[in-house]
């Protein structure tokens, strides 16, 4: 008899059973998967922890998991808050952003496992602070500097 | 063998699925989806100390398995436990 199993969770049935989680003011720490945070955080590689956050408290550059379609979530950084609409843009895309509301936002990433490590990396770290005053910064060559982090570090892999 | 602390059994997708909660943070990347056997002992045993004697009792009391099988169900599923580091000798 088996016993134990693997199930293929939808992604939109996982995000809402996190979203029950975060309304009773829990956090909620799940892997990572796509590969549009690059260079930060890698596609099954990594772990995040977020937190509900109240629409007043969402701040410029941000990393967010947010709906932006029904049904449809990414977790990407806040590039731009006009009002209430936001632009979505993750660290690893070159052109592609998305729009959505401050109410769409889900939760908010307070700390990173980043390769395999059990201690919590916060936000507030100086090293996310760095990472995210740079790599915004260098947004006009990041097609290149992905290209180069593809290329060397990654050797290869997509 | 007792199960370790910290893990709900919730109901995902009609599965019945292991969850890591702690009282401040749910961590869903390590998630242990279980068949109803599974998760019917899981919830019977939950607390309290047990055997593989136990769990072979409990299928017997359940399901129509005989003794012998249910034995080695029971021993299957405690290594699965421990392998998974859901439970503890």
């Amino acid at each position: 008899m088996e016993h134990n199993h693997t199930i293929s969770v939808p992604n939109h049935v996982l995000i809402s059973e996190m979203a029950r989680v975060l309304k009773r003011g829990q956090s909620a720490t799940f892997r990572v998967k796509g590969r549009s945070m690059r260079i930060w955080l890698e596609d099954e590689r990594d772990l995040v922890t977020i937190k509900a956050v109240e629409v007043a408290d969402i701040r410029l550059y941000d990393l967010v998991l947010a709906e932006i379609e029904p049904q449809h979530y990414v977790l990407h950084r806040i590039i731009r808050i006009d009002g209430d609409q936001l632009t979505l843009k993750g660290d690893g895309n070159v052109a592609q952003i998305e729009h959505c509301c401050k109410q769409d936002v889900v939760g908010r990433v307070t700390h990173f496992y980043r390769k395999g490590r059990t201690t919590p990396e916060s936000v507030e770290s100086w090293r996310w602070r760095l990472y995210s005053f740079v790599w915004i910064r260098l947004a006009p060559i990041r097609r290149y500097l992905l290209g180069i982090y593809r290329r060397t570090l990654l050797r290869g892999k997509p | 063998m007792k199960l370790k602390d910290g893990f709900e059994l919730r109901t995902i997708c009609n599965e019945k699925v292991l969850i890591a909660c702690g009282l401040e943070n749910i961590d869903f990347s390590h998630m242990v989806a279980m068949n109803e056997s599974s998760a019917y002992l899981w919830e019977q045993v939950a607390g309290k100390d047990f055997d593989a004697d136990t769990l072979a009792d409990l299928l017997c009391q359940e399901y129509e398995v005989d003794r012998a099988t249910a034995l080695l169900d029971a021993n299957k599923l405690m290594e699965e436990w421990r392998t998974c580091g859901i439970a503890t000798d």
